[in-house]
């Protein structure tokens, strides 16, 4: 009887310190589980601009890949890196919010290929894939000086509109060198 | 407050430091050939053993240089609009030339004699070349595969040289053929086949990064 009664004390203790965990987890990544990442969500120039000004006070680090591009591949766990560090420094080093988003530049007849590979890694930055058209025309909307090469990089502050811009490939040093710089440039107010 | 000031002081020299940097980051990016420019000949190894170059091009009025390769899924997309475009062209004096500017050290897929063997199996009609050192990809300014060079003959000989006329994407979808609205290379050859003007002289396009060599030391 006393036995029962401790065992279910465990269990029901185990479930409440299981329901902690998750909540933690919510908190320290930001998102839930059922909002689900690694299936892209296909977006236009409009709807990726939109997006950007939407984060108004985060700092934003959107990395332009492809799952067809070999340095693209090899540098994202650097961005997958920067994610969970800094989920585990909030408050500590970094003074500001930041969010990390993956923007795809496979075709949207490629999405399987893309969210089959996001899973298998386990990349749990936002993800979309960019649909745009002519590459002429958004490529210059969002950075003029990008020549179109990926990888690519962009760091921005919505609300201040700044933004810097990496052409090529990043290793996790360079990024936080980067996005250190970026928001020691932000507490400077011209 | 001596310190505040210390702070000061070392943030204002850091940020200076950091407008230095992006300022040249932004300069090597806009190094390259820009239409209007004198482009400078090579002498490069083609597929076929012979040396190629643009003033070894007999009965060329100009030039469609292509920066690609082998391993790139984009420049994959494209070889067979590069063979129509050699097809359509070079009899009318605008041959395309094909240089494969990448590292195979670091991409093995774009060796000497995987170029070979990849011209073979798609029949590539025009000269794939290979830009060992990579100094004409650096000194074009090509930063992708593939990516797009018209140039535009001028002069005869021994004075002859190499105007260019065109920088950029081959058309404005990768993905599909049959969809593409733009044809940026044609367009741009049909005008100066036709001495008119180029409506569009530079594009932007999504592609590969080229493999730069490691630096040394």
């Amino acid at each position: 009887m006393l036995f029962s009664a401790i065992s279910m004390r465990l269990v029901v203790c185990s479930f409440i310190i299981l329901w902690a965990m998750t909540q933690c987890y919510h908190r320290v990544y930001g998102q839930s589980p059922s909002k689900d990442f690694f299936t892209p969500q296909v977006v236009s120039l409009e709807q990726l601009q939109a997006r950007i000004t939407q984060a108004r006070d985060t700092v934003l680090v959107i990395n332009f890949w492809a799952t067809w591009c070999k340095p693209c591949i090899q540098e994202l766990p650097a961005f997958e890196r920067l994610r969970k560090e800094y989920a585990e420094h909030i408050g500590s080093k970094h003074t500001r919010p930041l969010h990390i988003i993956l923007v795809s530049l496979n075709s949207v007849k490629e999405m399987r290929i893309v969210e089959t590979f996001l899973r298998k890694r386990r990349y749990g930055a936002e993800s979309l894939l960019l649909s745009a058209g002519n590459p002429n025309i958004w490529i210059d909307a969002i950075v003029p000086t990008w020549s179109g090469a990926i990888p690519a990089t962009w760091i921005g502050h919505p609300a201040s509109n700044k933004k810097i811009f990496h052409e090529g490939e990043v290793t996790y040093q360079e990024l936080t060198s980067l996005l250190d710089k970026f928001v020691l440039s932000l507490s400077n107010k011209p | 407050m001596t310190s505040n000031r210390f702070a000061l002081r070392a943030i204002s020299i850091l940020t200076v430091a950091v407008a230095i940097l992006l300022s040249a980051s932004a300069l090597v990016a806009q190094d390259g050939y820009k239409p209007g420019d004198y482009a400078r000949d090579f002498s490069l190894k083609n597929i076929d053993g012979s040396m190629v170059s643009l003033h070894g091009l007999t009965n060329a009025q100009g030039a469609i240089v292509i920066f690609t390769c082998n391993h790139c899924p984009y420049a994959k997309k494209y070889e067979d609009r590069i063979i129509a475009l050699h097809n359509k062209y070079a009899n009318k004096g605008y041959p395309v030339v094909a240089i494969n500017p990448n590292d195979p050290t670091i991409q093995p897929e774009d060796s000497f004699t995987n170029m070979v063997k990849r011209a073979k199996e798609k029949k590539f009609p025009f000269a794939y070349i290979m830009d060992e050192t990579q100094e004409i990809a650096r000194t074009y300014g090509a930063t992708r595969t593939p990516h797009v060079y018209i140039v535009e003959r001028s002069g005869s000989g021994n004075t002859q040289q190499w105007i260019v006329r065109y920088v950029g994407a081959i058309d404005d979808n990768s993905d599909e053929p049959s969809a593409v609205k733009e044809r940026y290379v044609e367009n741009a050859v049909d005008a100066l086949l036709q001495r008119k003007a180029l409506t569009v002289a530079t594009t932007k396009a999504i592609g590969c990064t080229i493999k730069w060599k490691k630096k040394q030391g």
